[in-house]
Order: C-alpha cells, then structure tokens, then sequence
C-alpha cells in the first residue's frame, strides 16, 4: 500500500504528502537505490491523486435535456469541417502601418485607458486599444493574443467554470455580432466557433435565449448560420428570408417567422380565389337562363 | 578528478564545474566563457575549433561548420574541405576543447562531464551526444534536459525555496517549455514540452523575407555570398533591436545598396507565426503538469532568444506578469549542468537535493488490433513519467496456436507505430497458445541514464530480457576505437601556440624599450612563461601566461 511506503495515514494534505516523499526520497536516493526510489515516488504519486480526487475539483457534466423539435444538421451527414470549407472567405487585412507606431499607441492608450474598468472578464479578450504607457513592454502589439491566465484558472466546482466562461464566450460573441466587419466575416466566426468552451457555452440550453437575443435581427450568410446551427448543437432553426437573401438564426423557436406567415396567407388566399372561382362558375351554370 | 556540466549548445558551448563548494564558470584558452560551437578546417588540414571557427564562417564558408546540433542524430554528413564529418564527430571536437580548456583552467584531469540537451531530443538524439561525448574521450553517463538545469540553477540561486515554476528555454534552435515543482530540496519536473525546430534562427529568416519583400529581391536567385550577407546583416539587425527601438538593415548586393527600417512592432508582425508557435508548447505543458497558471510562482526566461524585448513582452501579455530577470539567460543551463554534475559526484553540500527529471516522449510496443486488422500503439510508459520508471501490462495471443512473439518497441505519440520513432524488437518463441489467451508480459523500464531495458515474460515463465540500443550506440568497441584513432590522427590547430607566440613578440618589445630595472622583471616572467611552455603543462602554461599578459598590458606602451 502506498501511504505505507510513505509512511503515514491516508490523508488529502497535499503539503503532508510532499513532505513525506521528501523524507522517503532523500532516504533512498535515486543515485543509489533506483528500484527503491522508484517505488517511493510511485507511491507518492498514487497519493496525490487520491488528494486530488478527494477535494472534488471538478464536477461531471450534465446531460443537456433534449429537445426533439429541431433538426440537428449532423444528421444530414454533414460535418462542421464541410460547412467550413464550402465558403471559407476570409478577410483582407488592413495594412495601415501607422496603427502599429509607439507614438499612435501611447496616445489612443490615454483617450481609452477609462474604458479598461469596464469588466474583468473581458481582460481574456483585451481590447486591443487598451495599453499603458509607462510599461514599454506593453507598447508591443499582440492583436490575437488571448491571456492563459484566467482560461487555466482553477475553479471550485465544474459549474462555477462554466459559469465564469459562459459569460466571457457570451460577451465575446455579442462583440463579434455588433460589429459589422466582423459579423459577416466567415473566418472569424469560423475560429470562434472552433473553441471547445465556446462550443460547450452555445450547446447548453440554458445560454440559449441569451445567445437568441444576440442573434436576432442579426443577417448571416448561410454558411455562417449552418455554423452556428452546428455549434449549438442543431437546436436551432436556421430562416431563410429570400426578400433580402439573407439568413436568420432561430434559436428558442419563439419567433413568429415572417417567410412562413407571409407563404401561408399567399396559399390561403389562393384556395380562396379558387373556390370563389368555383362557386361562381356553378352558380352561373345554376342560374343560367333556362 | 572534477566533474563538469557542459551545455553543449546550438550556437555557443559552456562548461561549469561544481568545486569546493560552489560554482565555477570555467574560461577557454582565450579567456572567453562561450566557446562558439562551430569547426573549421585551415589550409593545412589541422582543425581550428571555437571563436577562430566561428570568425572562418564568414571568410571560409566552405570549410567551416556550425549548427550542427540540429542534425544530432540523422544521417546527414556535413562536407569541409575534403572529408565528411557526421554531426557527432563535429561536436566532439567541440567537446574536446572544452575538456582540454577545463583541464588547463581547473588544473586537474577532467574525464566525467554532464551534457545539457534539449528536452525534446528523442532517443537517438540523446544516445548521439553521447557518442560524441565517448569520441571526444569524456565519459558522460548523464545527460540532463536543458530547461531542467536551467531551473536547478535557479533553484540553487534562490537558496532551494519551495515553489513551482515555468521555465521558458528559448535558444538559437529549440524551445523547451518545463514545469518545476520544489518542495524540500526535492525538485521534480511535472512536464516538459517543446518544438525543436523552433528558436531565434526563425526571426533571422523573417527578418530575410521581409527584406526582400519591400526591396524586391529574389532570395533564391541571389549568390550564395549576397545571401551570407543578408542572413548576418538580419542577425545583427534583430540584436540591435534587443537594445535600440529602431534599427535600419543595410546590404550591398551586386553593388547596389539596399535597405529596410525595422522596428519591434514591425518585428512583431512580420513574424506573428513564430509567437503563435511559441504559445503552443506554453499551453501543452500546463496542460499536462495539470497546473493552473496561478500555482506558477515565477517564471525563468533562459536561452539567447530570451533576450529580444518582443519575446518578453510576449510572455509577459501571454501569462499576465513579468518574469524574473535574476539569472543570466546564457549561463543558466551550463551552471545546472554543473550543479548537477556536484550532485551526481555526491559532494557533501549537494546530498539532500534530488533532482527527478521526466521522459519527455512516451514508450510502447506495436500491437495487432483485430477490430481493424493493423497494427497500433500500445504505451506502457507515457510521457511526462518521471524516471527512473518501470511499466509492465499483459498481452494475448492473436490467433489460434500461435508461437511466436513479436516485440517492436516505438517512442513518440501517434496512434500509428510508423509514425513514431522505432527504438529496437525483440522475436521469442513461446509455447502454443489459443487465441485471446494471455501469451506474455512486457515490462518496460527506462532508467535514471535513459537506459531502455525490455523484460518478457512469457506463460511457461521464461524470461527474456535485451536492452535497447539506438543506432549510434551499437557501435562495437573495435569501431569506437577505430574512430576514436581516426579523430585522433586529426591534427586540432594549436590556436594556442600562435598566442604564445604574439605574447612572447609582445614581451620582446617591451623589453627593448624598458627601463634597466624593469627589464630585469620582464626577462623573469619571460623565461618562466618560456619555460613553462616546454613542460607541456596547461595549467602551468595557462598561470604563466596570464601573469606574463596582465603584467605586458599594465606596462604597455
């Protein structure tokens, strides 16, 4: 048994457990008792995962409740890469090269500084503008550079993660709907829609009238809206309006949709028209002078 | 007898030597702590090796070589003048003048070394250095990753604190990324990731690329001579950023003048790959050390690259705060190697650290899969298992009656045997087994040398054991020999005699013009270093030589 090995009773103590191997492993140092060190530092290791297990770091994931009424494009035997590849656009960058002088940056730096107290969490997707000056280390431009730190940092339980990046996917995805360059941009969506957490936030339901009201009244291509219909977990709609040629997302299935209603009154009224024609013609061949 | 800690590197060598209770950073003939990995061949045959090399690449590209710690392990031979040389043979020879460099500065003979490597050199690349190291008549049994001494020079700066840190290893050639956990003086590498094919060279070529971009230049079309010249000309611009915000590179080609400004915002741009590279073996070692970023106590920068300001600030935007800028980039790896070196000779003030490093790459054998029919990879040892570690797991027989085992032994991480790097097999025969019955238990053990060991245990319980040899380790003793007798008949350039001699011109000069009783002095320290020369002793020579040249400078005119 492990814990004899080092010499001391089961426990969750983390420093206790190091502090014992250090003991054992000085005793039998590796240099000149391998086969013993190794069992030391095998038990050693079987004890910190039990240590580690034991305090519940993570919690396991809950089934998402199905819902029956929408059709999951996966079932159609189409794969995210497909709907990638069809119309992969991706932008032309912009080649201002005065973006990138210490001087522009040291003065929009003063006229945004306020706008960094806004939220914590957006600190994982820095607004690029957002720079000090005094540090001259944080006058280089790293556009695409997501900081590690809070996306490693250790939570609780599973759901206060998941809450913590719910909310930071959520902001990042209104940014991206908002603004126009990057709401029809193919590529962009396409990388954002690529990241696990993303797609673990977009596929639980109970994000879904949050991302329902970021993406309404929002136009899409239809590439970008099968994305999002995939990344969602096919529990979306995705519309088609053919007045504008452009694509809704539907993710509730509250909204009354206005292609439908409008095809529907149009074939009603047609049974109409027929059927007055109809009655008409028989009433005329009725009433027709004998 | 010393023991030294050699960080064998892609562009420049050290050595350290843990004596009398501290560190000893040891100088090479010239005074220098760097000898530059580089070897060159002079007119008449004889092999100039160190800073002489390294001046030749420019003038004598033909005949001279460096960066040949790339190719450590392949097949690949590198041509100076008339022979070939393998990239084992050319370190030796830079192994070689560190051991004579560290015999005349230490005084005594040196034949134990530590080598640094990089984390992620596999099996044959490790096994290669080690061959080098027996070719060049030192005996290394250990081999040490890179940013593992790095941490153990830290930690022994730091007076053994308990904590957990990143150390980022950014060289000429290679990134090495390790987690290191201390507690106790017992320090343990959690996990070790990298990309050799990565390091300060990547910035030299966009440097190149953008150069002729915006001056329209076709880099492959160009003379071997003008492309010497932009490659060095970008070297030097991307260094004189690391100090300056703004640097100008300039290049005559076929007479004409060319050049392009360069700032770090630009430098940032033009090579946003290499920091999307670098953030990648950064993410995969947090990954699999299971640490959060906020258990990292301090990060340590080491390697040459380490000191470009883009590099830093992208560490420092990538983990949210400034690494420690305490330990000298450059001499870190080679000061651990030392450090360990006194670890391993079991000095008396080193007893209580243990140092427990890790395999970086995981260990299996190919096994048949009957859902497919192919064969796949089963890892017994997986990688980041600290050493010395020892797995064993049972395997069945495929087919009905089967009596005969084949056991072939893979590094790497694919699925795919083929994919990975195969390391040696094994066939055994065995008594006739029904299909799905267990037939034998492999036990695999990889220990503190990096020393393969396959144990078979078949179900009539006859043992078959065979240790693993790489390719550059089955050399026979008659063909180590008669190799080592080969590089032997080389005459090494005796760069130092030609300085004696300018020393002793030197002091001939001053004498003429000395004053009588001054003369009188310099006539002693000349015959002592005259004679010291005779003797045939380095150390003696070396004592002799610098209190000859500290006393000419002091006087000279």
């Amino acid at each position: 048994m492990y814990w004899d090995i080092l010499g001391i009773e089961p426990t969750t103590d983390i420093k206790k457990i190091k502090r014992a191997y250090a003991t054992a492993a000085k005793k039998n140092n590796p240099e000149e008792f391998p086969e013993k060190f190794r069992e030391v530092h095998d038990a050693y290791e079987q004890a910190m995962k039990f240590a580690s297990s034991k305090s519940g770091a993570f919690v396991v994931k809950e089934d998402i409740v199905e819902n029956t009424d929408y059709i999951d494009v996966r079932e159609l035997g189409i794969t995210f890469e497909d709907l990638q590849n069809l119309y992969v656009y991706i932008p032309e960058s912009k080649n201002s090269t005065e973006d990138f002088c210490f001087d522009e940056v040291g003065i929009s730096s003063e006229n945004t500084e306020t706008k960094s107290s806004d939220d914590e969490n957006l600190s994982v997707f820095v607004d690029k503008k957002v720079k000090s000056v005094n540090d001259i280390e944080d006058n280089f431009n790293f556009d695409d550079v997501d900081v590690i730190q809070n996306k490693y940092k250790k939570f609780d339980s599973y759901a206060q993660r998941h809450k913590f990046i719910s909310s930071i996917v959520l902001k990042k995805m209104r940014n991206l709907a908002e603004d126009h360059d990057t709401q029809c941009s193919c590529y962009v969506w396409k990388t954002f829609l690529s990241d696990k957490d993303v797609v673990e936030v977009l596929s639980d339901v109970a994000n879904h009238s949050v991302i329902d009201s970021i993406l309404k009244r929002k136009r899409f291509t239809l590439q970008i809206a099968n994305m999002f219909s995939y990344a969602i977990g096919g529990k979306c709609k995705v519309v088609y309006n053919p007045e504008f040629d452009i694509y809704y997302v539907d993710v509730t299935g509250k909204r009354k949709l206005y292609y439908y209603v409008n095809s529907i009154r149009k074939r009603k009224l047609n049974k109409i028209g027929w059927f007055a024609v109809v009655l008409l013609l028989a009433l005329a061949i009725v009433l027709s002078p004998e | 007898m010393a023991v030294i800690g050699i960080d064998l590197g892609t562009t420049n060598s050290l050595a350290v030597c843990w004596k009398d209770g501290k560190k000893i950073i040891i100088k090479n003939s010239l005074g220098d702590i760097y000898t530059p990995s580089a070897v060159s061949i002079d007119d008449n045959g004889e092999i100039i090796v160190g800073k002489a090399a390294a001046q030749r690449l420019v003038s004598h590209p033909k005949v001279s070589v460096s960066e040949f710690k790339r190719y450590m392990g392949t097949d690949i031979k590198f041509r100076l003048g008339e022979n070939e040389y393998s990239p084992e043979e050319l370190s030796s020879f830079v192994l070689r003048k560190i051991k004579q460099d560290a015999e005349a500065f230490l005084g005594e003979p040196v034949e134990e070394a530590i080598i640094s490597v990089p984390a992620y050199f596999d099996d044959n690349c490790r096994n290669a250095t080690k061959l080098a190291a027996k070719l060049s008549g030192l005996n290394v049994e250990r081999l040490i990753n890179e940013p593992s001494a790095a941490a153990l020079a830290y930690i022994e700066k730091n007076r053994f604190e308990d904590g957990t840190y990143m150390i980022v290893d950014f060289g000429g050639g290679t990134l090495d990324i390790s987690i290191v956990d201390t507690f106790d003086s017992v320090i343990e590498i959690l996990a070790v990731a990298g990309n050799n094919q990565l390091g300060g060279k990547d910035f030299n070529d966009a440097i190149v690329d953008y150069f002729c971009k915006e001056n329209n230049l076709d880099f492959e079309s160009l003379s071997p001579e003008s492309r010497a010249i932009i490659y060095k000309n970008a070297e030097q611009c991307k260094m004189a950023l690391t100090d300056s915000s703004m640097s100008v590179m300039i290049a005559n080609i076929d007479g004409k003048q060319y050049s392009v400004a360069l700032d770090n915002n630009r430098l940032i741009k033009i090579s946003a790959d290499i920091f999307n590279k670098i953030s990648v073996p950064i993410k995969k070692a947090l990954h699999d050390s299971r640490c959060s970023v906020d258990e990292i106590d301090d990060i340590i920068l080491v390697g040459g690259s380490c000191h470009m300001p883009v590099v830093k600030a992208f560490i420092k935007k990538l983990m949210d705060r400034h690494a420690d800028n305490t330990i000298n980039p450059d001499t870190a790896i080679a000061v651990g190697a030392g450090i360990f070196g006194g670890i391993k000779a079991r000095k008396q003030e080193l007893k209580d650290i243990i140092l427990t490093d890790i395999c970086p790459f995981s260990l299996g054998i190919a096994v048949f899969e009957q859902k497919t029919n192919e064969e796949i990879m089963e890892f017994l040892i997986q990688r980041n298992t600290s050493l010395p570690t020892s797995r064993i797991n049972v395997f069945n027989a495929v087919k009905d009656g089967q009596d005969k085992i084949h056991i072939k032994i893979y590094q790497g991480e694919s699925i795919l045997p083929a994919k990975n790097l195969f390391l040696g097999e094994l066939e055994i025969d065995c008594p006739k087994t029904k299909k799905d019955d267990v037939i034998c238990s492999v036990r695999l053990t990889y220990d503190i040398n990096g020393i393969l060991v396959v144990d078979v245990i078949t179900n009539d319980n006859k043992n078959y054991t065979k240790t693993i040899l790489s390719k550059s380790n089955q050399f026979t003793e008659e063909q180590l020999n008669e190799c080592i007798e080969k590089l032997n008949a080389l005459k090494i350039s005796p760069l130092e005699e030609e300085e004696n001699k300018l020393l002793i011109s030197r002091a001939e000069a001053l004498y003429e013009e000395a004053l009588p009783d001054e003369r009188e002095i310099i006539k002693e320290y000349l015959l002592r270093f005259k004679k010291s020369l005779q003797t045939n002793n380095n150390h003696e020579i070396r004592n002799a030589y610098s209190t000859l040249e500290k006393m000419i400078d002091e006087w000279g005119y």
